[in-house]
């Protein structure tokens, strides 16, 4: 009933995408399929239609302005093709010797479907008509607009390289290539959005790659029921795991050889055209404490440092919950020379501790997101407020209790170790605030464990989200928090799916 | 998700109803913080329970935020019952009383010579009180240690329990716990032994002390120990873990020793119906003081002088105290009717009525061997 | 339901077992062995082995014959409503326990922890998430058994190496002071409180592995834990332990550690970590059963009811010290131990050696 009364609310703001994939064939008619793309693109003030003549037959070339690099389409395809001598041919030979004229560095193909022929010149590629062809040629002279490669902004490494992952889906798979010098380097084009026709790039190495996975994933791509895909984290949904849960089995990259390095363990990753983050599937828990850094470092190093990023971890999920439960009802658990201190500080302020730990998280989170949306050069104006406000005069005016402040502090410090868990870990800790406010730690072990059965559920493609740990696969443990050094390692590559049950 | 919604909102409205602000009384905020807990009798039967604790007014208005050092408060309340009398000082305060942080449990006279099931028995049930809570008796009232000031400031309980603490590197000290009361209470013989305070005034400032050793029969008090004669209780029941020991061991010359590692064996064997104990100590103990003429050079047989005279010394007090405990105060406060119950099962269980006058009539043998380890910063020839 | 019906290692299950096995072990009430001496309670777990092994002899000789099918499959593969019949005393069975559980840590949260709340919403907080991990099903439970004895098992260790300084051998008592008959009594006692023999009896299909050694270092490590416990708690709380209610949990708050003095909150989260394995896995039981043999509704479906008559049944015992000592009754458990892992094999044997000797006449 409910269900139906909430359906309803969602139908009346929401249209239904019309997912027709009616295939509209070229018609041996020029004008009637230039006035269909016409049409299409109705007063689209860049897009050019140019018509030519080619040994005395009709041709137009068609191309969107800015996404065609005019240059390389006049010299490269238009004048070769003009200057050509055409006159023992038309129609579909027409189109294919058109094809044979234009240099070899340019990508062209050719359908019979309009509508791709369209796509492909949104797309930056100039398509060419003739009178009397089934078939319509496509030449990618791309010259659109775009973002050089720059250094990654969020997985910073150390020893690592310096290149991150652009927009352009092509550079990004370029940048792939330049480090597997291997045939075994697959891609596959999978379309995903039924208006923006984005292009997934599926990425894996065909000699390691688990096929069902494989065709799984693909699938998985291709039943996504979006309108449009902006990002990669659009089709994030899709390829996890079907129950509701707090963590992801799908893991990002914006790094080329991080990427390079998941594929190469039998991982697929997406890249999606337009984001300069790649989609790894499937990601287990463990990964989120390893970087790149890990395996260019000395191993006792690497080790040193995972251990570290998992104490962060716990850090920053359970210690304001646990010093809210155990300030509120666990009080003999504090050291004799502790609780002094923390009752006199306590019993300045005004709200019971559970509230103080809601509402000073609550004004760390938005600082954090101000900061985070500042543009820049007044980004550093966010810490100054939030250090002086918060810290110096929330204390001094007896609002917050130094203690908390401390805990917020290494919490929030802790939070930032382990980056791509900051979502569900941001999340879980105002849950075990509050949790440990009303039920103390009875019901943040509680919670705990719901949350770990909850991770422990994840496993969408046979590969639980929480191997090696469990399923135990003792073997992989050589890279796991401990880390192995490289003599050792090489004598086996880990292979993701030998992790399954 | 939705129905996770649906469940989480459930639970919330659940907790406030069934709860409301009740959950935000117990926040550490709304208790007083107990250090320690001192139990009289009155003359009309009523308890009189004295408790000090943290004063968290004074120490949020005060500037410093020592924390080692909080300003201190006392109550003094009475009730039919402990709990009676503790619970009014929620009245008195308006905070819950919180037993957790509690450092020592002191019983006054009136209570020691008297009962002490009532006051154990709301110790052990209650779950906050700490289980290992330190145990110690009054010579006059438990009140007059929790009230000593010295100066304008509270002697502080957690003070007294670090004293008592020491036994760890004092031998003249005799600790207890609460669950090792409880443990010896429950025993056949209900015999122990706890640390004995007493206020102490020097020059206008009061101080408290231990004093020695509270011998208790059947649960009740019978006689006080010496802190000297400590040493040898504590040897004999094999916990002494470091110490200090000073004797004669020739005419006009005092050695004072260190302690450094104790081990005491305990075996029993029955002979003709009668029990005997053999005990043996194994000392190590490095010299640490000799007085009565400074001998630049010392030889080696003085060393030996020194040991076997330590041997002696320990051998003959061990003695006395034994026949002081058995045959004078009638208290088992060693656990030797423990090793007869563990190692002559048959006997026990023959004798368990009349254990008492088993042990005043067993045979007690003391060997005790003094190792002396070294002898600080001197020649030895 | 994809993880329904999958399957888990033996590995996996047995940590499961034994995670659930050291509930009760944590739990262990004074109650229940008020008329043996401590240290006879060291040597009871040992006789516990041989006993436990004992009792496993008919489900071992069933499940020879068919590996890939559980009890009440081989009974449903003979008669649809005798299988139907003792769906329902297993459902039963396993109801029993699961409140019992919850009981005791109701009982627990009510005397320990929150003696002056109300346990309501506590109650009902815990079995929705019992009931939630019942819903990821048996592997999800499997798994996060192993990644939870990551924590159980070394939060135990941790507590005893720092009681190990506490230890008083005066503490012990001699051994068999009143004879043997109270320790087997006792011993007897400890199998009946054993639920996972039924579990085993309904679940060891769908394990995959070495089973017979995966039972066996599960029967031994769980005994070797129990004695562990009860040699520390003789040795360190002595006659103590018969005074208090939860005497593991005591044991624990005399535990120190540097500054820190009481580390019965880490045990606490032992306690509710294998609490929340085992009443999750019985409520999965349950529902599995009640979908295999009753399936008009989707699992789910029987999560939803069984955690509501949990709930009701443990709101009816909470906080009513009457109420939790009849139905923590050991004499009960002993009896539904007996007939659901003893009993209803035997018969089953039973009906096949006929059923072998009448189609040998035939012949």
């Amino acid at each position: 009933m409910s269900e139906n009364w909430f359906q309803k609310k969602i139908d009346e703001i929401t249209v239904k995408d019309n997912n027709s994939t009616e295939k509209r064939f070229v018609d041996t008619d020029l004008q009637k399929n230039v006035m269909y793309i016409k049409q299409q693109f109705g007063d689209a003030f860049d897009v050019k239609y140019r018509k030519y003549n080619a040994s005395g037959k009709e041709v137009y070339f068609i191309m969107v302005d800015g996404m065609c690099d005019s240059l390389l389409a006049t010299e490269q395809v238009i004048l070769p093709i003009i200057e050509a001598d055409f006159s023992s041919e038309s129609g579909d030979k027409l189109i294919h010797s058109a094809a044979d004229r234009v240099s070899a560095s340019i990508d062209k193909s050719i359908t019979n479907d309009i509508d791709e022929a369209i796509r492909e010149a949104i797309y930056g590629s100039i398509i060419m008509l003739t009178e009397g062809s089934h078939f319509v040629i496509m030449f990618g002279v791309q010259g659109f607009p775009k973002r050089a490669v720059l250094e990654p902004s969020t997985e910073m490494q150390e020893r690592g390289s310096r290149e991150a992952f652009v927009e352009s889906f092509k550079d990004n798979v370029t940048m792939i290539r330049r480090r597997v010098r291997n045939p075994v380097f697959k891609t596959q084009i999978v379309e995903v959005g039924t208006t923006t026709k984005t292009r997934a790039c599926v990425c894996y190495m065909s000699d390691r790659v688990d096929k069902k996975m494989l065709e799984n994933i693909v699938e998985r791509l291709k039943n996504s029921t979006l309108d449009t895909v902006l990002g990669s984290g659009y089709l994030q949904p899709f390829l996890d795991t079907k129950y509701s849960s707090i963590f992801s089995g799908v893991g990002f990259t914006e790094r080329p050889d991080v990427l390079t390095a998941k594929i190469s363990e039998g991982k697929i990753c997406i890249i999606v055209d337009g984001t300069p983050n790649a989609l790894i599937v499937p990601y287990l828990f463990v990964e989120h404490f390893h970087s790149l850094d890990d395996y260019l470092k000395r191993p006792y190093y690497a080790t040193f440092i995972r251990v570290l990023k998992l104490i962060s971890f716990l850090f920053s999920v359970f210690l304001p919950g646990l010093y809210v439960a155990v300030c509120t009802f666990h009080q003999e658990i504090i050291p004799e020379t502790m609780i002094f201190g923390i009752t006199g500080q306590e019993s300045r302020t005004p709200l019971p501790i559970m509230f103080e730990a809601l509402f000073i998280h609550l004004i760390y989170e938005i600082v954090r997101e101000g900061g985070l949306r500042m543009p820049k050069t007044v980004g550093h104006a966010i810490s100054i407020v939030g250090a002086l406000v918060i810290g110096e005069s929330a204390v001094t005016a007896g609002i917050l209790s130094a203690p908390m402040l401390i805990v917020v502090g290494l919490t929030a410090v802790s939070s930032f170790v382990v980056s791509t868990l900051y979502e569900p870990v941001a999340v879980l800790r105002f849950a075990f605030i509050i949790v440990g406010g009303i039920s103390g730690l009875y019901g943040i072990m509680l919670c705990f464990a719901a949350v770990l059965i909850n991770a422990s559920a994840i496993n969408p493609y046979g590969v639980p989200f929480t191997s090696p740990l469990s399923p135990t696969k003792i073997g992989a443990w050589r890279d796991l928090i401990f880390r192995a050094g490289w003599k050792n390692m090489s004598k086996g590559r880990m292979q993701v799916n030998k992790l399954e049950k | 998700m939705r129905k996770v919604g649906i469940v989480i909102l459930a639970l919330i409205v659940s907790i406030f109803s069934f709860n409301g602000n009740e959950i935000f009384k117990k926040d550490i905020r709304n208790r007083l913080v107990i250090q320690g807990i001192g139990i009289d009798v009155e003359d009309d039967g009523k308890y009189s329970v004295t408790i000090q604790a943290i004063d968290t007014d004074a120490q949020s208005a005060s500037s410093s935020d020592d924390a080692s050092k909080p300003p201190l408060k006392t109550f003094n309340v009475k009730g039919d019952t402990i709990y009676t009398a503790i619970k009014s000082v929620t009245e008195l305060e308006g905070k819950l009383p919180l037993y957790s942080q509690n450092r020592i449990i002191i019983l006054g006279k009136s209570i020691t010579e008297e009962n002490m099931d009532d006051v154990i028995d709301f110790f052990v049930r209650d779950v906050e009180n700490s289980s290992s809570v330190c145990i110690a008796a009054a010579e006059k009232t438990a009140s007059e240690i929790l009230k000593a000031k010295n100066g304008e400031e509270y002697i502080s309980a957690r003070n007294i329990e670090i004293a008592i603490n020491s036994s760890e590197y004092d031998g003249r000290i005799f600790r207890m716990q609460l669950y090792e009361l409880i443990n010896r209470y429950n025993s056949s013989t209900k015999d122990f032994a706890i640390p004995l305070l007493s206020v102490v005034e020097k020059d206008k400032e009061k101080s408290v002390e231990i004093t020695g050793t509270a011998l208790f029969n059947n649960t009740k008090y019978r006689e006080k120990v010496s802190k000297e004669e400590t040493v040898f209780l504590n040897m004999l029941y094999d916990r002494i873990n470091n110490s200090a020991l000073s004797y004669d061991y020739e005419d006009g010359k005092k050695v004072s020793l260190n302690i450094i590692e104790a081990k005491t064996k305990r075996k029993v064997r029955v002979e003709n119906g009668k029990p005997t104990f053999e005990i043996l100590i194994k000392l190590k103990a490095d010299i640490t003081e000799i007085n009565g003429g400074v001998s630049a050079k010392m030889e080696l047989q003085e060393i030996d002088k020194i040991s076997r005279a330590g041997e002696n010394y320990i051998k003959n007090d061990s003695e006395k105290l034994i026949y002081k405990m058995y045959n004078g105060y009638n208290s088992d406060a060693v656990g030797f009717g423990r090793l007869l119950y563990i190692h002559e099962t048959e006997f026990f269980k023959e004798n368990e009525k009349n254990l008492d006058s088993v042990l005043q009539n067993s045979k007690f043998e003391v060997e005790v061997s003094l190792e002396i380890r070294r002898i600080g910063h001197e020649f030895v020839v | 339901m994809e993880l329904s019906k999958g399957k888990i290692s033996a590995f996996q299950f047995f940590t499961m077992l034994f995670l659930s096995r050291t509930l009760t072990t944590v739990t262990y009430l004074s109650s229940y062995t008020e008329n043996i001496r401590l240290s006879d309670m060291l040597i009871q777990p040992f006789f516990r082995i041989i006993i436990g092994s004992i009792i496993m002899i008919p489900l071992y000789f069933l499940y020879k014959r068919n590996t890939d099918k559980n009890l009440l499959d081989i009974v449903n593969s003979k008669s649809k409503l005798v299988a139907r019949g003792l769906s329902i005393i297993f459902v039963l069975f396993f109801f029993y326990f699961t409140v019992v559980t919850i009981a005791r840590l109701d009982l627990f949260a009510g005397t320990i922890v929150f003696p002056e709340t109300d346990l309501t919403y506590i109650l009902i907080f815990a079995i929705v998430l019992c009931c939630y991990g019942a819903f990821l099903g048996f592997e999800a439970l499997g798994r996060s058994s192993v990644i939870s004895s990551a924590f159980v098992i070394p939060a135990l260790i941790f507590i005893m190496i720092t009681l190990v300084k506490k230890v008083d051998f005066l503490n012990l008592t001699p051994i068999f002071y009143n004879g043997v008959t109270p320790v087997v009594k006792v011993a007897i006692d400890s199998v009946g409180q054993t639920v996972e023999y039924a579990i085993i009896a309904l679940a060891l299909p769908r394990v995959t592995g070495n089973v017979k050694k995966g039972f066996f270092i599960w029967l031994i490590s769980q005994t070797f834990l129990m004695a562990v416990m009860f040699f520390f708690a003789c040795t360190v709380m002595g006659n103590f332990a018969s005074t208090q209610l939860f005497p593991f949990h005591t044991l624990a708050s005399l535990a120190e550690f540097a500054m820190f003095s009481r580390l019965d909150a880490i045990f606490t989260s032992v306690w509710i970590m294998c609490a929340f394995i085992k009443a999750g896995l019985l409520i999965y039981l349950q529902s599995d059963i009640l979908t295999t043999y009753f399936g008009k509704f989707r699992r789910t479906t029987f999560i939803f009811a069984i955690g509501i008559i949990t709930i009701i049944a443990n709101l009816f015992v909470s906080g009513q010290i009457k109420w939790f000592n009849f139905i923590d009754n050991s004499m009960i458990k002993i009896v539904l131990t007996l007939i659901t892992v003893v009993l209803i094999p035997l018969l089953v044997l039973m009906l096949f050696r006929k059923e072998k000797r009448v189609c040998e006449k035939l012949e």
